[in-house]
């Protein structure tokens, strides 16, 4: 079943320096059971993608475009609404768990709180449930009463992910779950992100620069620049066979593949390159490209590409 | 290692304080057992009896009246009166400092442009002018004490709960579905009152000396009520013959003084929950 389908989605702010287009005319969908990593640089607009999702954005904020939850347009959903879907529906493991985690609340007394709210327990189920969680999240027992400041980067994010599947949601949003952690920490915390998800088949968004996490957890992969998504397909057909030569930059600047980096930087999301947007970077673009964006060119039924010459490089 | 020492000092004061204000409380709850003299009773045969004579020990003032159950008396007022005066102020300014930021707008623009108003003014002279225009009496002082202070906790209130507005963690909250109430009461005031509490605590100092020094001008309590900077005031006509008349309520107030400003400084450190641990270990 369709979980979530984006039609052009547009997400734009109005800043003092002009209009910010963050997320501009996005396609995709997740369905039951699956795995969407979204993979970009800082600045390509993913954090705002999952945020739209939970329409946790600030007030400044203008959407337009489809968004639809099972049946529902999130787009125009009230907030109240979305308080219901919130937590209970969708829900979200923010990043950087320092600050997203109250610090007068021991991370036990967090999840209490959720369960409380969305699942009516009453206080002593609430606190069984909240250790059982935090204990299946891999949280030692005699830290459960602790605060955020007082535990390790690693135990946070476990915190977090603990918070994130609290209330059996359907899909979950995961910000960059393996930010600011070490490698070895890192693995721990996909193999747990991949356990947990396989054993409650939960569908899930995933947000994250880092190829190794998109590689292990997505069955699908998102290539996303400058707002919009350059390559979409499966974790085979992304990685075994590339298309747009944005993806092939990246997995070409992945230390295994030799460290050759993208040359230039990522465009401001307010002045955004005309044409193609990737082709002021792009090597093998041409006046077609500086001049008209192309349009989705459809590989298979699962992998679209946003570039001209695709398969034919 | 520096660091622990301080705390572990700051600690040990703050631990003298809390004996020093829990003497001082029971002291003026308990007045009636502990004083064996009436403070109001006038015994002119018995005037300015120095320390410890007759079982005064304090010794008497210019009516013959004990000086310790004066102090334990007038302790009553100087304390009691500044706790209300503070707990009001903590209150008016919590509500309306963290109302005004949470809105925001155009409340926020108004509330705020009152408080500057207000600030603009010294209040020494606002106090003075109110109770000028009103009449010295404590309701009077305790009203003026109200119109300036609760603009402290008001601004500090609404600067805490505009930063905590933006914390990822209040947005986290939302996406887990917690209404406004709920992130107000569960995430964003216990996040404001240790802050406030301390605020609070070092201003019951300041507030004894408010009280204590419009009392000794003749603006708060009237004589013959026993308040510390009134009686100050009636000893002040025998400093030089008979200091301990001034010498005894001037200890009263700088030992409460003392003590409710230690005492913030030691809350200050709990309140930071970076240090929380320093401190148990």
């Amino acid at each position: 079943m369709r979980l979530i389908e984006s039609q052009d989605l547009k997400v734009h702010f109005d800043s003092p320096a002009g209009r910010v287009k963050a997320v501009d005319g996005v396609n995709f969908h997740i369905d039951e059971g699956e795995k969407l990593v979204f993979i970009g640089e800082t600045g390509s607009g993913k954090t705002v993608l999952g945020m739209t999702i939970m329409k946790l954005l600030p007030t400044n904020v203008f959407y337009s475009g489809q968004l639809i939850y099972k049946d529902k347009e999130l787009i125009t959903a009230s907030e109240k609404e979305m308080q219901e879907i919130r937590g209970k529906n969708i829900a979200i493991i923010m990043q950087n768990p320092l600050s997203s985690l109250n610090p007068c609340l021991s991370i036990k007394e967090h999840l209490v709180q959720v369960l409380i709210k969305h699942k009516q327990m009453n206080k002593k189920e609430a606190q069984a449930e909240a250790e059982r969680i935090l204990i299946r999240t891999g949280i030692p027992e005699n830290l459960l009463n602790y605060y955020t400041h007082q535990l390790s980067g690693g135990l946070r994010q476990r915190a977090m992910i603990a918070l994130g599947i609290a209330c059996d949601s359907e899909i979950l949003i995961a910000d960059e779950p393996t930010k600011g952690l070490d490698v070895t920490v890192q693995m721990q915390i996909v193999n747990l992100i991949k356990r947990i998800t396989d054993e409650t088949k939960k569908a899930m968004f995933i947000i994250t620069h880092d190829l190794g996490v998109a590689a292990a957890l997505g069955d699908r992969i998102a290539i996303m620049y400058c707002g919009r998504i350059l390559e979409i397909g499966t974790a085979e057909e992304v990685f075994g066979s590339p298309e747009h030569p944005y993806t092939i930059g990246l997995i070409n600047a992945h230390p295994s593949r030799g460290l050759h980096p993208i040359e230039g930087f990522g465009a401001s999301l307010i002045d955004i390159p005309e044409g193609c947007v990737f082709s002021p970077r792009c090597q093998y673009a041409d006046e077609l490209c500086m001049r008209v964006e192309p349009p989705d060119k459809v590989l298979s039924e699962t992998h679209k590409v946003r570039c001209y010459y695709a398969s034919s490089k | 290692m520096k660091k622990n020492d301080i705390i572990q000092n700051s600690n040990s004061l703050m631990k003298i304080s809390i004996i020093i204000i829990t003497i001082m409380v029971c002291g003026v709850i308990f007045a009636p057992l502990i004083c064996k003299f009436d403070p109001y009773t006038v015994d002119l045969t018995k005037r300015l009896l120095s320390p410890g004579t007759d079982g005064h020990v304090f010794g008497t003032d210019g009516f013959g009246r004990d000086l310790f159950a004066r102090i334990i008396y007038g302790g009553r007022v100087s304390i009691g009166l500044s706790v209300c005066v503070v707990m009001v102020n903590a209150v008016l300014g919590l509500i309306i400092g963290s109302t005004a930021a949470y809105v925001g707008g155009a409340t926020d623009e108004i509330v705020m442009r009152i408080v500057d108003v207000l600030m603009s003014f010294p209040s020494i002279i606002l106090t003075l002018f109110i109770i000028g225009v009103l009449g010295p009496s404590i309701n009077n002082m305790f009203f003026a004490l109200i119109v300036l202070g609760w603009i402290g906790y008001a601004r500090m209130a609404r600067s805490l709960v505009l930063s905590l507005k933006e914390q990822s963690f209040i947005t986290a909250a939302r996406g887990i579905g917690c209404n406004d109430a709920r992130i107000i009461f569960l995430h964003v005031i216990p996040n404001v009152m240790p802050m406030i509490i301390t605020f609070a605590a070092l201003h019951i100092g300041s507030t004894i000396l408010a009280i204590s020094s419009l009392s000794f001008l003749g603006l708060g309590v009237q004589p013959p009520t026993a308040e510390w900077g009134a009686t100050l005031s009636e000893a002040k006509q025998y400093l030089s013959l008979y200091p301990h008349m001034i010498i005894f309520p001037g200890i009263a107030i700088a030992l409460s003084m003392f003590s409710f400003n230690m005492l913030g400084d030691g809350l200050r450190d709990f309140a930071d929950p970076h240090l929380k641990k320093t401190i148990k270990t």
